[in-house]
């Protein structure tokens, strides 16, 4: 069965090509059969890969044609199907496939239904490409798709000027991790001779030593990459800005593919970040930075969904904490609950703004428990899953990770690693807090919004469509059970990964009570303040100049920063050559005669006829450097 | 001296490749003069034929197998020549499939000549590939840069067309004139113009670089590579190629673009890592140097550009710089990754100037990033083309452009010069915004005059990309674009090309390899 | 870097020649500028009609036509001295070179060189 891996490819592209190439002239139920139903047929596929793999632990790998040679290394078209790959299809065909269902009740009326499902089924072929490729090359392509993808999905609405800056903005980050891992490609292809990860991570993995210079820059060039993908410190600044797509693709983005990338990566190059020094250490500093720096940003932000790009990017913290000890398949764990519970809080947040027809600002909702209960019960489930509450599925996942950091803190009694388990805990406290604040303000108290009226003069926020409703049952249950696959002690999905990615510590014993006791606290607490602040007495949103709080709400202006310091200056450099190179010394004034202004001297007629001099120059300098540059030389 | 050469036989079979373009060029000018003017659709058919028939020649020459010097060693049908000759001949063969609509549209009334002119610079171009001596690489060059300068100024009452082969012919000139002062400065020291002599007297005779005629020969090395690096365009000897590509005929501008670079670097190869291989280090730094200064320079100089042509001929300095890193490597995995990016390179390129010939067709001037908005909604095949052919030019990883950049820069990685791919890396990573720029306009942003909205929101991209241009506006791109035959089998051709080559490329490295003299 | 003297003085020379040229002509010439003169193609004279068009070049013509006659002798008489030792093949070569004249002295007939008005 594993032999039909390759159609699990095949069907997303197929209809990538059909809706992209001739979508618009199919009816509406043929667009949604080929855009969902080559999804949830890429899901069969990867179940039935699940079973026919089993428990066997040999990676399968299926040599598709052969695609680049360079002497002695052949590189294939080739897919590697292993327990890791696995564990990521299923995440990405099955989350990915409720995606579409979703976007078939929330894109329903846009104009351009079929090329956004075209671009969806493109994302879920570039992201299983990136997953299930066999070679880091073939990895490259889908991680390239993939940006690209989020790049053509955010700026789908293009005629929204911050939804194209936000799409440039993700383009920009990502090619920089694209950069990244091509310099790990050729850096990989100059060391070990090969790109295959059968070579390079499995076989030939003691090339990579502790003491060698080029592993090193190895794993921190695979880090940029999965920092920019994962949303991670300093590469983060697409993710917030990145809502300004449509709220099916931020879940798409957020929960099953994208973001999840740079972790797949860390885990399956796991070989050679184990044996670079300093590597696993800055995956830690960064995840712990990230998750913390997040979790803070996301305390007072007014947009729902900013607030879930934010908790987004400080989840991805946890699982890069957990990549940091060792802990790969519980950060691959905690990979796939959350995203069960962040697709559906997305979903549900998607319910809300459709209802309240592309309203976004928490400050103009409210007492919205009433009148949308699906949604309401989502968010509530899907919360409490984020924070950490038993037994939804982010308590099991969170405490594993966080288990795995004391364990190995304690194993190696490493303060540095206390002080990163101290930030998961923090994370976890400010992570009730920012959640049920969002959950208390848009779904208690009274309505603060504009008052909209139907056609019909009756209050027109309504629940979803079955479309949309459907998908959030499901992973509303998903968000419910799908942490038991994890519990500690039996830790199902721990041992499966075992094979592909190594076991995590996990704590034991008496100390895993205490661990999962001061979980359970620091979620709960971090309720309880919300509870406080913002139900228990009357709240309203008021301006707050506190700094703190500004440096909160502003994601502590590292987006402004940014821009005064690398984006300003390049726009003005760009702008600044142009005029200097252009229009100035090669073209001179010649243009502006052609267009009959007279006023121009003789001075600048004369640089008219000496424009194809000016370049004549330009040769005898260059001649010049060189005949001196060997005159030197010898 | 008693010199004779007593041509052979099996000389002239080595003209195979070239002998079917001879005879067409000449029966072009006789059906120019006999035949009415009605049967001038008979001229590009000839041509074509030519063109076709030189393949065949080609690969009749594959097939053969024995010595590959003819003609006392000025000629040459090596595997590096054959390979080089296809690429130029797909590209001439695309570029006369897109021509009769063009020079149509453009009002060129001798259509004889056009076609004997592009003919006889594709000779030129074969010829370069085929050069195995000094003296056959230059009359190569001039046969292939005289009709050049003719064709760049062929469409009538253009003054940018008049500019694009005045410039062209001068600096031109100026060049080849650096170029035979470096041919005679190594004659001069190697006695011999043969490169398989000049590479036996550099293996035989150690004669000390510092003294004597070492430093003539040095010289004289310098000098060949200032005159080549003028026909890759490579910066500094850059600045004749956007005015020239952007002045002359849109298909002739695909033809010298590939055609040209291909030729040039073929004598590249030819000359520095093959005959000079074993002196490298005295050539070596010059190009390194010349390849990062191009590969940078050309992104910068591309991104900011709002004229299309003008941004594609940037790009095509770049592209020079990337494959300028294949010879700076020197040896024959660069040489490898060299031929493998032209010959990719030959269909993207080709493509999207094939692409610009339809539109201009409709629009008379040159195509501005403006006169793209909304291409998607007008002419949606023609913009997937458009997309597929940047897509590669851009080198997204998947797409043909990735494969040439990934063989040039494994080349790089492995032989040491990490420095190279890192740069060419960095470059090619920066050099995405530009050509998607082009994408995004012709698909996200609506034909003029749709609405006063998107007025604004297109001012918004403007500034965003960098380039304050004032919005031009033409009136006639609201309408769709009507495309000759010729020029839809040509697109249709290079697209599969690209999109073949991008998803399975093995054959064309492997033939790349074997030409480089790899297994 | 001595050995590279006589090359540097070479190239220096030339360039000095050159540069010395274009100053003593600015120096030495009279200069009396007016629009015409200023044309990048400038002959001195004022221009009738626009240049950018397309206008008869008879001269021209002719040239083409000496090269095409003066080629042709110029390379039989080579041959002529040779004739025994080339044979056949070296015959046959000078028919078809001969050849290729010929077509270009038809072009030129016919797209009326021989035609003066």
């Amino acid at each position: 069965m594993l032999a039909y891996t390759p159609l699990m490819l095949a069907l997303p592209l197929a209809g990538f090509i059909i809706l992209g190439a001739g979508g618009n002239s199919l009816p509406k139920w043929l667009v949604n059969l080929i855009g969902c139903g080559s999804v949830a047929l890429a899901f069969i596929l990867a179940l039935t890969d699940f079973f026919a793999y089993g428990a066997s632990s040999a990676p399968y790998d299926i040599v598709l044609w052969r695609w680049v040679t360079s002497g002695t290394l052949e590189i294939h078209a080739g897919l590697l199907v292993d327990k890791l790959s696995i564990i990521m299809t299923m995440v990405v065909t099955g989350v990915g496939f409720l995606i579409h269902i979703y976007s078939i009740g929330y894109m329903g009326e846009d104009p351009a239904y079929e090329r956004f499902f075209a671009f969806m089924n493109f994302f879920i072929t570039a992201m299983l490409l990136l997953v299930l490729a066999d070679n880091f090359l073939f990895l490259l392509i889908g991680w390239a798709g993939v940006g690209l993808a989020s790049f053509l999905l955010i700026g789908f609405w293009w005629r929204k000027p911050s939804a194209v800056k936000a799409a440039q903005k993700a383009f920009v980050v990502n090619v920089i991790g694209d950069f990244g891992l091509m310099i790990a490609i050729f850096l990989l292809v100059g060391k070990t001779g090969s790109l295959n990860f059968t070579d390079t991570l499995f076989a030939r993995a003691g090339l990579f030593s502790a003491g060698d210079q080029t592993t090193t820059i190895i794993a921190f060039m695979l880090l940029i990459a999965a920092a920019a993908k994962s949303a991670q410190l300093p590469l983060h600044v697409w993710l917030p800005d990145a809502m300004e797509g449509p709220t099916p693709v931020s879940a798409l983005i957020h929960a099953a593919t994208m973001v999840t990338a740079g972790v797949y990566l860390v885990a399956r190059c796991t070989a050679i970040f184990s044996a670079a020094p300093y590597a696993l250490e800055t995956v830690g500093i960064m995840g712990g930075a990230s998750a913390l720096f997040a979790a803070t940003a996301a305390l007072f932000q007014y947009d729902i969904k900013r607030v879930l790009a934010y908790s987004t990017m400080s989840q991805l913290g946890y699982m890069f904490m957990a990549e940091s000890v060792g802990a790969n398949s519980a950060a691959i764990f905690h990979l796939t609950t959350h995203a069960f519970f962040k697709a559906l809080l997305f979903m549900s947040a998607g319910a809300v703004i459709h209802a309240l027809h592309g309203e976004q600002d928490m400050r103009k909702m409210g007492g919205l428990r009433k009148k949308l209960p699906v949604a309401f019960w989502s968010f509530l489930i899907g919360g409490l899953a984020l924070a950490g509450i038993p037994p939804f599925a982010g308590f099991w996942s969170k405490d594993a990770i966080l288990g795995a950091i004391f364990t190995q803190a304690g194993a190696t009694g490493s303060a540095w690693e206390y002080v990163l388990w101290m930030i998961g805990v923090i994370t976890a406290i400010l992570t009730g807090l920012y959640i049920f604040r969002l959950i208390f303000v848009v779904f208690y108290g009274s309505y603060r919004g504009a008052e909209q009226k139907s056609s019909g003069g009756r209050f027109a926020i309504h629940e979803a469509g079955l479309a949309m409703t459907d998908p959030m049952t499901a992973l509303l249950a998903l968000s419910i059970i799908g942490g038991f696959d994890g519990v500690p002690g039996v830790d199902t999905i721990g041992n499966y990964l075992q094979s592909a990615i190594g076991l995590s510590p996990a704590a034991q014993g008496s100390q895993l009570v205490i661990l999962l006791f001061v979980g359970v606290l620091a979620a709960a607490g971090g309720i309880f303040i919300a509870w406080q602040l913002y139900l228990a007495r009357p709240f309203r949103f008021t301006p707050n100049k506190n700094p703190l709080y500004q440096l909160f709400a502003n994601a502590y202006y590292i987006d402004a920063l940014y821009n005064a310091v690398i984006v300003q200056p390049i726009v003005q450099l760009g702008s600044g050559l142009n005029t200097l190179l252009e229009t100035w010394t090669l073209d001179g004034g010649s243009r502006a005669i052609a267009g009959g202004v007279d006023l121009l001297s003789r001075a600048l007629r004369k640089l008219q006829s000496g424009y194809a001099r000016n370049y004549a120059l330009s040769i005898v300098i260059g001649a010049l450097l060189i005949v001196a540059f060997v005159v030197l030389n010898h | 001296m008693n010199f004779i050469y007593t041509v052979s036989n099996a000389d002239w079979g080595h003209l195979l490749a070239l002998a079917p373009l001879v005879v067409t060029t000449a029966l072009t000018m006789l059906i120019d003069i006999f035949l009415p003017a009605k049967a001038r659709s008979a001229l590009v058919a000839v041509a074509l034929a030519g063109v076709a028939g030189s393949g065949a020649g080609v690969y009749m020459l594959y097939q053969s197998s024995g010595n590959v010097l003819a003609f006392n060693g000025m000629i040459t049908t090596d595997h590096l020549a054959l390979f080089g000759s296809v690429i130029i001949l797909v590209t001439t063969f695309l570029s006369l499939l897109i021509a009769p609509g063009y020079i149509e549209r453009q009002g060129v009334a001798q259509q004889g000549e056009y076609y004997t002119l592009v003919q006889l610079a594709a000779l030129g171009m074969l010829l370069l590939t085929s050069a195995a001596s000094l003296m056959t690489i230059f009359l190569g060059i001039e046969l292939l840069s005289l009709p050049l300068y003719i064709l760049c100024a062929f469409s009538p009452g253009q003054t940018k067309a008049y500019e694009s082969g005045m410039k062209y012919f001068m600096l031109s000139a100026f060049a080849s004139g650096f170029l035979l002062y470096g041919m005679a400065l190594t004659y001069g020291a190697t006695g011999t113009t043969q490169l398989a002599g000049i590479q036996n007297f550099l293996a035989n005779h150690q004669f000390t670089l510092t003294s004597g005629f070492g430093p003539y020969f040095i010289m004289g090395m310098a000098l060949l590579i200032i005159g080549l690096s003028f026909k890759v365009s490579a910066i500094p000897f850059h600045a004749w190629t956007p005015d020239v590509y952007e002045g002359a005929p849109t298909p002739i501008t695909a033809m010298m673009a590939s055609g040209t670079k291909t030729a040039a670097f073929v004598v590249f190869i030819r000359l520095f890592t093959e005959t000079f291989g074993s002196v490298t280090a005295e050539w070596q730094g010059i190009i390194w140097a010349l390849a990062i200064i191009t590969t940078i320079g050309g992104n910068i100089l591309a991104a900011t550009q709002t004229n299309v042509k003008r941004m594609l001929a940037y790009s095509g300095v770049a592209h020079a710089g990337y494959m300028l890193i294949g010879v700076a490597v020197a040896n024959s995995l660069g040489t490898a990754g060299v031929l493998t990016y032209l010959a990719v390179y030959a269909l993207m390129n080709t493509g999207a100037f094939g692409v610009l010939s339809a539109l201009e067709q409709q629009i008379d001037t040159n195509v501005g990033l403006d006169d793209l908005r909304g291409l998607a909604s007008r002419s949606p095949l023609l913009a997937a083309a458009m997309a597929i052919f940047l897509f590669a030019l851009a080198g997204i990883p998947g797409a043909a452009g990735f494969i040439g950049k990934y063989t040039v820069f494994y080349a790089a990685a492995v032989s040491g010069h990490i420095e190279l791919t890192i740069i060419g890396v960095l470059a090619s990573a920066a050099g995405f915004f530009y050509y998607l720029r082009v994408i995004w306009m012709m698909y996200f942003v609506p034909p003029a005059g749709s609405s006063a909205e998107s007025e604004s929101l297109h001012a918004e991209i403007i500034s965003a990309g960098g380039s304050a241009a004032a919005a031009k506006v033409s009136i006639a791109t609201a309408a769709a674009v009507a495309l000759p035959v010729g020029a839809t089998i040509a697109l249709f051709i290079a697209a599969v090309g690209v999109i073949g080559f991008g998803i399975a490329p093995a054959e064309i490295i492997q033939l790349a390899r074997n030409a480089a003299g790899l297994p | 870097m001595a050995s590279f003297t006589p090359l540097l003085i070479l190239m220096g020379l030339t360039l000095a020649f050159a540069v010395l040229v274009t100053i003593i002509t600015f120096i030495l010439g009279p200069k009396k500028p007016n629009a015409a003169k200023l044309s990048p193609y400038e002959c001195g004279i004022e221009e009738i009609d626009p240049p950018k068009q397309r206008f008869p070049i008879k001269y021209l013509v002719t040239g083409m036509l000496f090269i095409v006659f003066d080629i042709e002798a110029a390379s039989m008489l080579p041959f002529a001295d040779l004739m025994r030792r080339l044979g056949s093949l070296g015959f046959y070569e000078l028919v078809i070179f001969i050849a290729v004249l010929m077509l270009a002295l038809v072009y030129v007939w016919r797209k009326g060189a021989f035609s003066w008005e």
